[in-house]
């Protein structure tokens, strides 16, 4: 360990080299910025991922059972399982994806879905982001250099190999292609994770594109190459949002986008990875709901627990969570990043009482969560450790069947008073060493 | 029934060439229950490759592009459609409960909606509840309200009472006016008078939809509302104050106009445009 240590500031130089940046808008200005890598990884040993697996392979098929739901029959809303609010109403439901069946029937390829661990050793699950989740490409590149500058400490630790992520992702891809290349298709080099898109594009054997490289013909995906040849798509792996993706679909005046790859993806003529329309089954609101589903459509308890949540659009719950808001973490259901996020402990007693009247005047709109008292991992500062708060990425693929990858993102907050680790907001990050026994 | 003889003609004309051009033209009329194309022909030009799809609305269409430097797109279907009022319609959709973008309510929407409420004596909760909460801003996260019983004859009413309040005026609102601005400039075009009758029936709980067509008659194309009632889509024009009947065809629907715009297209180039539209329609006796 102390090797890893030793090393820390070639690394994070090494890494300065390689572009492994974040880009962040900050007054509306790109700006961007090294993501600070801490040597000390996080440790799972072999039969906690055992179990995290389990639990996270469940939650992830129970979601895309529900978006094939969702996007098909409603039966869960039918049923008066999720009442019709939580759907329709979410920013993420898109009507232009009903009806379409994508390329084997998977929504969610890539679900990056987030965890932390209580001090008595429970995990919870605290989101899913099963749209377009980045940082996998981190603790690779991370695990990378670590294993060149210091060998030994791989070779005396049971640490499995995290290296086969690009193999992992280029199964799924191959696995739902529909004829013709992978792309990775990225919105370009101002984008906060371009690293990561060009990253995986190389380590997977796909083709970096920019929109303006594709284009469709005859209901049929095209990458132009440099002489004018052109060749077919058969799976995109896209880093651009849905309302970005296709002017003639969704946002009129976008400027980016391949107009008409809709059609193309509704005629199965092209996997899209991940499935546009998958923000229903993500966002804050619907995660109160994602262990009903499981039980819904599995048939199954779920194996992870989500963190205590209270829906203010029940009045039960609404009751609590004003009665209780002082300890309590709300969170508006529409905002990502760790933006939108309050704890009630921090708030004046005006505020507290702004508050609640915003969660009585739109209570769709928050949900509130028991603050959890998650572990601290020690990070390196000046010439010790010192504890501050981590939470866990993990990462679940899902094509022939599906996998979690032995790995993960481990993020961490430099402010020893906050619980936000969203890189966005600033924080550094940790490799994650899944043992093998 | 009736058998209407049906043609659209459109042209975009650019002052300078245009390329890569991608468009989505969905000038046919639906195919239901309601509605069906005896014949029909459609010709674009120039196109590099013509498309047939649907969307997640149900709507049919034309996607295509011309790559090459243009500089005028025209269309132009013409054929003969069986319209029969009785015909079954369409399923539902839940979608068509809630609050969209153009069809947003404001304070002055709930407001206008509580006199109408009013003056049919409901004091439902819906009602009740908007009165109260005017003056609030509403997000849009608000719930939509449901189980507000509402007839046929206090939907029409409403629809009235609408037609009284807002003045047919061209020219002075756009595509991008959303329902709280019409009501708040109190005129506008068919487009206007359909977001806001559509924001009054989603706040009185009745399932609302946009549809776009065209009616007997020459002249542009036409919007108006559709209301879920006793299991079927029914079609009310509150730009003519009346019910739709089988002298109106049906192109597109969705949840405001966005979703079931006629023409959709992107193109590169510095021009400007300008867009000609004929509709014709006319009985077959």
């Amino acid at each position: 360990m102390r090797d890893m240590v030793e090393h820390m500031e070639g690394i994070n130089r090494l890494m300065a080299r390689y572009g492994v940046k974040f880009g962040i808008y900050k007054n509306r200005e790109f700006h961007e910025q090294l993501f600070p890598f801490d040597p000390l990884p996080r440790v799972i040993p072999a039969e906690e991922f055992e179990y995290l697996e389990k639990g996270l392979a469940q939650r992830v098929d129970a979601l895309n059972c529900f978006l094939a739901d969702i996007y098909g029959e409603k039966k869960i809303v039918k049923d008066g399982v999720i009442p019709e609010d939580f759907i329709f109403l979410s920013k993420g439901y898109l009507p232009q994806c009903e009806g379409m069946i994508p390329p084997k029937r998977i929504y969610s390829h890539i679900s990056g879905i987030d965890l932390v661990q209580a001090k008595d050793g429970t995990w919870y699950i605290l989101e899913d982001n099963l749209r377009i989740p980045s940082g996998a490409s981190y603790p690779m590149i991370a695990r990378e250099l670590t294993r060149q500058a210091s060998p030994r400490t791989f070779m005396r630790n049971h640490v499995l190999d995290n290296r086969n992520y690009a193999g992992m992702l280029k199964e799924v891809m191959d696995y739902v292609n529909t004829g013709g290349i992978n792309v990775v298709l990225t919105p370009g080099r101002y984008n906060a994770a371009f690293f990561e898109h060009s990253y995986l594009a190389e380590r997977s054997g796909a083709i970096l594109a920019m929109p303006q490289d594709l284009y469709v013909e005859n209901n049929r995906l095209f990458y132009r190459q440099y002489q004018g040849r052109q060749l077919q798509v058969g799976t995109v792996y896209r880093r651009l949002s849905d309302e970005y993706l296709d002017p003639l679909c969704f946002e009129p005046e976008s400027l980016i986008g391949v107009p008409g790859i809709m059609d193309v993806y509704r005629s199965g003529n092209v996997a899209l990875v991940n499935a546009p329309g998958n923000g229903v089954a993500d966002d804050k609101g619907i995660y109160y709901f994602v262990p009903h589903m499981v039980k819904y459509y599995l048939g199954e308890e779920a194996i992870l627990r989500n963190a205590p949540t209270y829906l203010a659009f029940y009045e039960q719950d609404r009751r609590f969570i004003l009665e209780h808001l002082e300890r309590l973490v709300v969170k508006d259901v529409s905002e990502a990043g760790g933006y939108g996020v309050v704890f009630g402990r921090d708030l004046t007693k005006e505020k507290l009482a702004d508050l609640k009247e915003i969660i009585i005047r739109e209570p769709r709109r928050f949900i509130a969560q028991e603050v959890i008292d998650f572990i601290d991992l020690d990070i390196v500062e000046g010439d010790g450790g010192v504890p501050r708060k981590a939470d866990l990425r993990a990462f679940v693929l899902s094509g022939g069947r599906t996998r979690v990858w032995p790995s993960g993102l481990t993020r961490f907050s430099r402010n020893p008073d906050s619980f936000v680790v969203n890189s966005s907001q600033g924080g550094g990050f940790k490799d994650t060493w899944v043992l093998s026994r | 029934m009736k058998r209407l003889r049906f043609c659209y003609e459109m042209r975009l004309t650019f002052d300078q060439e245009v390329w890569e051009h991608h468009f989505l033209i969905r000038c046919l009329p639906m195919e239901n229950g309601q509605q069906h194309k005896e014949s029909m022909s459609v010709k674009i030009e120039p196109a590099d490759f013509v498309n047939e799809v649907t969307d997640g609305f149900g709507n049919g269409g034309y996607a295509g592009s011309v790559r090459k430097p243009h500089g005028s797109l025209s269309v132009m279907a013409e054929g003969i459609v069986r319209v029969e009022q009785s015909g079954s319609t369409d399923g539902f959709h839940p979608m068509y409960r809630f609050p969209s973008a153009y069809t947003m309510p404001d304070e002055g929407i709930r407001q206008f909606f509580g006199e109408i409420c009013k003056e049919l004596g409901k004091s439902c909760e819906t009602c009740k509840d908007s009165r109260e909460k005017s003056g609030k801003v509403q997000g849009a996260h608000e719930t939509a309200r449901k189980g507000c019983e509402i007839s046929r004859e206090e939907l029409v009413y409403m629809m009235n009472r609408l037609y009284g309040r807002f003045v047919y005026a061209p020219g002075t609102t756009t595509v991008k006016t959303t329902a709280a601005q019409a009501l708040a400039a109190g005129q506008g075009v068919c487009q206007d008078y359909a977001h806001v009758f559509i924001s009054l029936c989603r706040l009185a709980g009745v399932p609302a939809r946009y549809a776009a067509g065209v009616m007997l008659g020459e002249g542009a194309s036409h919007a108006w509302v559709e209301l879920w009632q006793d299991g079927r889509w029914l079609g009310l024009d509150p730009t003519n104050n009346r019910p739709v009947d089988e002298t109106y065809i049906k192109l597109t629907h969705g949840r405001d106009f966005g979703d079931g715009t006629i023409d959709r297209g992107r193109f590169l180039g510095f021009a400007g445009q300008s867009q000609k539209v004929r509709v014709s329609v006319e009985e077959i006796l």
